[in-house]
C-alpha cells in the first residue's frame, strides 16, 4: 500500500541513472519496518522476539495464540494429555510447504526434536523438557517429557516451534535453510537483503487460506526519526518502536496512527546484596524502592506509556499474581527514615547504577531519572551506561553488578514460572543478587511439577510474595511501545510483539 | 617503476599483519558473543557450552595462529550474526551498496567544490570568495547525522522530494549522498582554493597575466591545469574516508552497505565480520593511496621514486 | 602514501610574530574566548544544576517562543533541565575533548616523529609501519571499536583519540627532522663538537611549531565533531556529564516535534568548529613561507 509521491516520482525520473531497480507494484503490498534485521531462518538459533515477529508470518505452530493470548489449534486440530509426561498431537491434514509438499507427522518430529535434543542451539533451553516426539502416524504424534510439564502447551506455541520440512533442510543444511527458507506460514520468502528488506509473497495455497496480500515486505530502518518519517510520508505502512514525542505528529499526519502496544517487558532494577554491600541491608533496598516514583518515572522518561508493577506481572500472562499490576510503593520521607536507621545520613550512601544504553527505548533516560529521585532522599549515585554487548559480557553475564543494574525482562513463555524460577538459589538471578530462600526454592519446585493450574498458580503466586518482598529486585514498569499503523491497514497489534500480518486486511 | 610498485606492495604486508594484529586484540580482549547469542535467559552451563564449541576459551595467541591461518588461505571465518555465514561474503555483498553511496557523495563532492573553489579564488578577498569560504567550512563544522536528519526532514518529509530512506527507490542515493559528500566537498573547496591561489603567484602566471592574457584563460588554460593534480590526489585519498564517513550516513537513512553492517557487526560482537571490514577497508585505503601515486607519476614525470 | 595533510596545512615556519589581525580572526578568538569563559565559569553562569530534572517543565521552548518561560531562557529538554545550563556546562567537555585530545595526540606524535627521524634505520621503519598501520585503517572504525570493546569514559575517550590521532603530528615532525638532518649547518655544529641530537631539537622545534599548531587547531574542531558522532552512535561520555554532542544526539529524535533540543548544542557546535577552522586557516596563512618565496 505504500504510495509514490508524485513530486518524488518526478525528480525520482531525473535521477533514473541512479536508480537500482524497485519496479511499481501493481499488486497490494504491505511494508513493514523494525529497527533490526533478522539475522536469518534458522528459528531455533536466535532468542529475539522482534526477530520472531517476522519468522511468524512464514512459519506455523502446532498451537498458536490468538489476538486475546488464548491458545489455538493451528498445525494441530485437537490435543490431549496422556500420561503426566505425554501429550498427543492430531495433525492438520493436507497443509502444504512453500515448496508444495506436504506436512507430515516426520516433519513435525524433526522439527520440535533438533531444540529439544541439540544442546547447541540458542532455543534449547526452552525446550530441554522434552525427550521425544513420538511419530504415531502420518498425522498423530505423542510428545514426551522429563515429567509433567504444565507449560508445555506455552513451549510449543513461541520462538523455535515452527515447523519445517524435514526433507529441504536434510538437503539444504540448516545453513542453506537461515538463507533460503520455507515453511506453511501464509507468507512466503522469495528474497532477503540484508540489514535493507525480505521480500515475502503471499502463500495461495496457506492452509487457512490465501492472505489478503500480494507482498509483504519487511524493512530494516535502524534510527526511530527515519523510521517515523517513512510513516508519515507514505513509504511503510506499519513501524514499530515509534518515539513517544512523536505521536502526535504521527496522528497529525493524517496518513497513519501511533497505536500504544504494552509489551510483556518488565523494567527491573537488579540489587546486588553480595559481599558487604550496602544493600545487603532489607532497610536500604526498602528505601530505594521507596525513593522511586514509579508513575513519576513513566511520566518523565515515556510520556506516560507504560504501568507501573511491583513484580513482572502484565496482562495475559497466566499464573502471575496481578495485584502487583498498576501499583507501586512511593514514600520518600520513610525512606530517609529507613536510610537513617540503616546507619546513612544524608549523602553518606553512594551507590553506582549501570545499565545497557540504546537495548531499550530511554534506557540512559531512565537511569538519569532513577538517580535523580535517589538524589532527592540523599543517596550519592554515579551512573556507568555501556553499549548492549558491552554490558552483557562485562556486568550482566558475569554477574558483576557494583550497586545496581538495569535490565528489561519479557516473558516468550508468557507464564508466571518463568518470571520468578530464575531467582532461585544457584540460579542467574540469585547469581546477581546473592539472594537466596529455601522456602521460595521448593515451592518453584513444587509448581514446575503441579498440573492443577489453580494449585500450581497458588505456589507460583506464594513465590512471587516471597521474591518481592526481599526488595533485590525492584521492577519499575511495564514497557508500552508505539507502533504506527498506516490508515489505509486494518490491524491491531498483540502484546506478544509479534506482527502476524495475514490478520492485516486493505482498508 | 615495476620496483616502485612491487616495494610499495611488499610494504602492505606489515601493515596488513599490523591491522589483523591490532583488531583481533581489539575484539577478543573484551567483549563476548556467546553471551548476546543466547540473550537475556541463559544459563551459565548453556554459555561454557557455546564458547567451548566456538573455540572461544583457547588461549589469545591460539586463537590468533589459526585466525591467521585461516586468513592466509581467504577463510575470514563465519559471521555469529548472520547463522554462520561466511564472514567475507557478508562484507563484500555489501560492497556495491556503499561503492554506490560514496560515489554520489564524491560526485557531490566535485559538483560543488570545482566551481565553489574557482569562484572563490577568482574573487580572491571578496563577498564570492567569503560566502565560498565560509560554505566550505559549515560543510566541515557540521556532524554528518544531523545535516542527514536534517535533509530527511526537509526534502523526505516536508516537500517530498525525495525518498526518506533504504536503497530501492529511484533517486533514493541522492539524501545520503549529499550528507556524506558535505564534508568532502568542504574539504576539496578548501584545497583546490588555496593550490589555485598558490599556483597564481607563480611565475609564469605572472608573466601570462603581464602578457594580457583574459583572468578568465588563465584560470581554466593555465592555472586549473596544475591545480588539478593535486586535487585528483586528495580525492583519490578521501574515497577511503568516505567508506568510514559511511558509517554514520548508512545508519540514518538505513543505506544497507558496509557502514550499517559493520556498526551492527560490533553491536553483536560479530567479530569475523568486523575484522573482515577492517581488513578490507585497509587494502582499499591502500590500494588507492598507491593508485593515486602510480597515476601521479604518470602524469607528472617530475616526481621521483627514490 | 602522499600526504594530504601536508598539502592541507603547507609547509610553515613559526613566525609567530606576523600575525597580522584580520577581521575574521578577531571574530573567530572572540567566539574561541567566549567558550573558554562559559567553559570556566560554568557554575557562576548556569542558572540551574545542568542535570537535575524538572519534571513539571518538561519540553518548555525557549523563552522567545510560544508558551516559553523567563524561567528557562533557552527552554528544557525531553527530562525538563535547563537547556542553558546545559550548553554551558557541554562547553566544558568540548573544550575538555578537543584540547586534552590534541595535546595528548600531538606530544605522543611529536616524540615519535623525533625518534623516527632523528634514529632512522629498522626504528624507522618499524615506527613508520605502525602510522602507516593506522592511517590504513579508517579511524572513525577505530574509534567505535575501541570505544564499544572497552566501554565509555571522558579519559579512555581523550586516551584513545591520542593513541589513534598522533599519526599526522608524527609524519610532519619526522619530515622536518629528515630535511633538516641534511642541512649543512648538522655539519658545522657537529664540527664546533656540538652533539647534533642537541642541534636538531633546536632547530627542528621552532620550525615545526607552526605547522603543529595549524594541524592542532583543526583537530581541536574535528575532535568536537567526533565527540558528537560518537554520542550519535550511543559510544559517547557517561552521564549525567553533560556534552554537546550527546545532546544532539538525543534531540535528533525531537527534530520535528521540539527543534530546540538538537538545534542549540547543534549551534554551538558548528559555532566553535567554525571558528576554530577559519583560525586554523587563517594561522597557516600567516605562518606560511610559501606565498612568499
Amino acid at each position: 500500500m505504500s504510495r509514490l509521491n508524485p513530486k518524488r516520482m518526478l525528480l525520482g525520473a531525473v535521477f533514473a541513472a541512479l536508480m537500482t531497480g524497485g519496479a511499481l507494484a501493481q499488486d497490494r503490498e504491505l511494508v513493514i519496518a523494525q529497527g533490526i534485521d533478522t539475522p536469518g531462518f534458522d528459528i531455533h538459533n536466535h532468542s529475539t522476539s522482534a526477530v520472531e515477529a517476522i519468522h511468524v508470518n512464514i512459519f506455523d505452530y502446532l498451537v498458536m495464540r490468538d489476538q486475546a493470548g488464548e491458545l489455538q489449534p493451528a498445525l494441530a486440530t485437537d490435543w490431549e494429555q496422556v500420561s503426566d509426561s505425554a501429550m498427543r498431537f492430531h495433525l492438520r491434514e493436507g497443509v502444504l510447504f512453500h515448496d508444495g509438499t506436504t506436512m507430515t507427522a516426520e516433519d513435525v518430529k524433526f522439527s520440535l526434536e533438533r531444540p529439544a535434543l541439540d544442546p547447541a542451539v540458542l532455543q534449547h533451553s526452552f525446550y530441554d523438557t522434552i525427550t521425544e516426539v513420538e511419530v504415531v502416524n502420518d498425522h498423530e504424534i505423542i510428545i514426551h517429557t522429563d515429567g509433567p510439564d504444565p507449560i508445555l502447551l506455552n513451549r510449543i506455541s513461541r520462538i523455535g516451534s515452527g515447523i519445517v520440512p524435514k526433507a529441504y533442510v536434510d538437503e539444504v543444511g540448516w545453513e542453506g535453510f537461515s538463507q533460503k527458507p520455507i515453511g506453511t506460514g501464509p507468507f512466503k520468502v522469495v528474497e532477503w537483503l540484508r540489514d535493507d528488506r525480505i521480500i515475502m509473497e503471499g502463500f495461495d495455497e496457506h492452509w487457512r487460506g490465501a492472505p489478503a496480500w500480494d507482498r509483504l515486505i519487511h524493512r530494516t530502518i535502524p534510527e526511530a526519526s527515519t523510521r517515523v518519517g517513512e510513516l508519515i510520508s507514505g513509504g511503510v505502512d506499519i513501524a514499530t518502536n515509534i518515539p513517544s514525542q512523536d505521536r502526535d505528529r504521527v496522528e497529525g499526519s493524517g496518513i497513519a496512527h501511533a497505536v500504544p502496544w504494552p509489551s510483556f517487558r518488565v523494567m527491573q532494577l537488579f540489587l546486588n546484596t553480595k559481599d558487604d554491600s550496602p544493600l545487603a541491608d532489607p532497610k536500604v533496598r526498602e528505601a530505594i524502592d521507596l525513593a522511586i516514583d514509579n508513575q513519576m518515572l513513566i511520566d518523565t522518561v515515556t510520556n506516560g506509556l507504560g504501568t507501573p508493577v511491583r513484580a513482572a506481572v502484565t496482562p495475559g500472562l497466566s499464573a502471575v499474581p496481578m495485584a502487583y499490576y498498576d501499583t507501586y510503593n512511593f514514600d520518600p520521607e520513610r525512606a530517609v527514615q529507613l536510610l537513617e536507621e540503616a546507619g546513612y545520613g544524608p549523602n553518606e550512601l553512594q551507590l553506582k547504577l549501570q545499565g545497557p544504553a540504546g537495548r531499550y527505548p530511554l534506557d540512559v533516560e531512565t537511569l538519569e531519572i532513577v538517580a535523580v529521585m535517589l538524589n532527592a532522599v540523599g543517596i550519592q549515585t554515579e551512573i556507568e551506561t555501556l553499549e548492549w554487548s558491552a554490558y552483557e559480557s562485562r556486568v550482566w553475564t558475569p554477574n558483576t553488578i557494583d550497586g545496581i543494574a538495569l535490565i528489561g525482562h519479557a516473558n516468550s513463555l508468557q507464564d508466571g514460572y518463568h518470571a520468578v524460577q530464575r531467582a532461585r538459589c544457584g540460579f542467574e538471578f540469585s547469581l546477581k543478587t546473592g539472594w537466596c530462600n529455601e522456602e521460595f526454592d521448593k515451592l518453584i519446585e513444587q509448581s514446575a511439577a503441579t498440573v492443577d493450574p489453580e494449585e500450581r498458580a497458588q505456589q507460583i503466586s506464594d513465590a512471587f510474595d516471597l521474591f518481592v518482598a526481599s526488595n533485590t529486585v525492584l521492577h519499575l514498569f511495564q514497557v508500552e511501545n508505539l507502533i504506527g499503523v498506516s490508515t489505509s491497514v486494518d490491524w491491531s497489534p498483540s502484546p506478544d510483539e509479534q506482527l502476524w500480518m495475514y490478520d492485516a486486511q486493505p482498508q | 617503476m615495476t620496483n616502485y610498485i612491487i616495494r610499495r606492495i611488499l610494504q602492505m604486508i606489515p601493515v596488513l599483519f599490523g591491522v589483523t594484529l591490532l583488531v583481533f586484540l581489539l575484539l577478543r580482549v573484551s567483549g563476548d558473543p556467546v553471551q548476546l547469542m543466547l540473550g537475556e535467559d541463559a544459563t551459565a552451563e548453556q554459555v561454557a557450552q557455546l564458547r567451548a564449541a566456538m573455540g572461544l576459551d583457547r588461549p589469545l595467541h591460539v586463537q590468533y595462529i589459526s585466525y591467521m591461518s585461516d586468513l592466509l588461505r581467504g577463510d575470514f571465518g563465519t559471521s555469529i550474526r548472520y547463522n554462520n555465514q561466511p564472514a567475507l561474503q557478508v562484507v563484500l555483498e555489501r560492497l556495491p551498496a556503499t561503492a554506490q553511496l560514496a560515489g554520489m557523495a564524491l560526485l557531490v563532492a566535485i559538483v560543488i567544490s570545482l566551481p565553489a573553489a574557482i569562484i572563490a579564488a577568482y574573487w580572491r578577498g571578496r563577498i564570492p570568495d567569503y560566502i565560498a569560504s565560509f560554505l566550505s567550512v559549515l560543510g566541515q563544522a557540521m556532524p554528518s547525522f544531523w545535516f542527514g536528519i536534517m535533509l530527511i526532514l526537509v526534502f523526505g518529509i516536508t516537500l517530498s522530494w525525495l525518498p526518506v530512506s533504504g536503497q530501492d527507490q529511484p533517486g533514493a542515493v541522492i539524501l545520503p549522498g549529499l550528507a556524506l559528500g558535505a564534508s568532502l566537498a568542504g574539504v576539496l573547496t578548501r584545497l583546490l582554493r588555496s593550490s589555485l591561489l598558490e599556483v597564481m603567484n607563480q611565475d609564469f602566471i605572472r608573466t601570462a597575466r603581464a602578457k594580457g592574457l583574459h583572468p578568465r584563460t588563465i584560470i581554466f588554460r593555465h592555472v586549473l591545469r596544475n591545480s588539478i593534480l593535486s586535487y585528483l590526489t586528495v580525492i583519490g585519498l578521501e574515497t577511503a574516508a568516505l567508506m568510514a564517513g559511511a558509517v554514520v550516513t548508512e545508519q540514518v537513512f538505513a543505506w544497507p552497505g558496509i557502514g550499517l553492517l559493520v556498526i551492527q557487526a560490533i553491536n553483536f560482537r560479530d567479530m569475523a565480520v568486523v575484522q573482515a571490514v577492517i581488513i578490507l577497508s585497509a587494502i582499499i585505503v591502500m590500494m588507492t593511496s598507491l593508485i593515486v601515486d602510480i597515476l601521479y607519476s604518470l602524469i607528472d614525470p617530475r616526481i621521483q621514486h627514490g | 602514501m602522499a600526504d594530504i595533510h601536508i598539502l592541507a596545512t603547507g609547509r610553515a615556519s613559526s613566525r609567530l610574530a606576523d600575525l597580522r589581525l584580520s577581521g575574521v580572526a578577531i571574530v573567530c578568538i572572540g567566539i574561541l574566548t567566549i567558550f573558554i569563559l562559559m567553559a570556566i565559569f560554568a557554575a557562576f553562569i548556569a542558572p540551574y544544576e545542568p542535570s537535575l530534572p524538572d519534571l513539571r517543565a518538561r519540553l518548555a521552548p525557549p523563552m522567545w517562543n510560544e508558551g516559553g518561560t523567563t524561567a528557562h531562557i533557552l527552554g528544557t529538554d525531553h527530562l525538563g533541565r535547563d537547556m542553558l545550563s546545559r550548553l554551558v556546562y557541554g562547553s566544558r567537555i568540548a573544550l575538555l575533548v578537543g584540547f586534552f585530545g590534541v595535546i595528548v595526540a600531538s606530544l605522543i606524535g611529536t616524540a615519535i616523529g623525533l625518534i623516527a627521524g632523528f634514529v632512522g634505520g629498522a626504528v624507522d621503519s618499524v615506527l613508520m609501519a605502525v602510522v602507516n598501520t593506522l592511517l590504513a585503517v579508517p579511524n572513525t572504525l577505530l574509534y567505535i571499536t575501541v570505544l564499544a570493546v572497552f566501554g565509555q569514559s571522558l579519559t579512555l575517550l581523550i586516551i584513545v583519540i591520542g593513541c589513534i590521532n598522533w599519526t599526522t603530528f608524527a609524519r610532519v615532525v619526522r619530515g622536518e627532522v629528515l630535511s633538516i638532518k641534511q642541512r649543512e649547518f648538522i655539519e658545522a655544529s657537529r664540527a664546533i663538537g656540538q652533539r647534533p641530537i642537541v642541534t636538531i631539537i633546536r632547530h627542528i622545534l621552532p620550525n615545526v611549531l607552526g605547522p603543529i599548531i595549524v594541524i592542532a587547531t583543526m583537530n581541536v574542531a574535528m575532535l568536537i565533531i567526533l565527540e558528537a558522532t560518537l554520542s550519535f552512535l550511543g559510544l559517547g561520555v557517561q552521564p549525567p556529564t553533560v556534552t554537546w554532542g550527546r545532546m544532539l544526539a538525543d534531540g535528533r529524535d525531537y527534530v520535528a516535534t521540539a527543534w530546540w533540543l538538537a538545534a542549540l548544542p547543534g549551534v554551538m557546535i558548528t559555532l566553535l568548529t567554525l571558528s576554530l577552522i577559519f583560525l586554523g586557516d587563517w594561522l597557516r596563512d600567516r605562518l606560511d613561507t610559501r606565498s612568499d618565496q
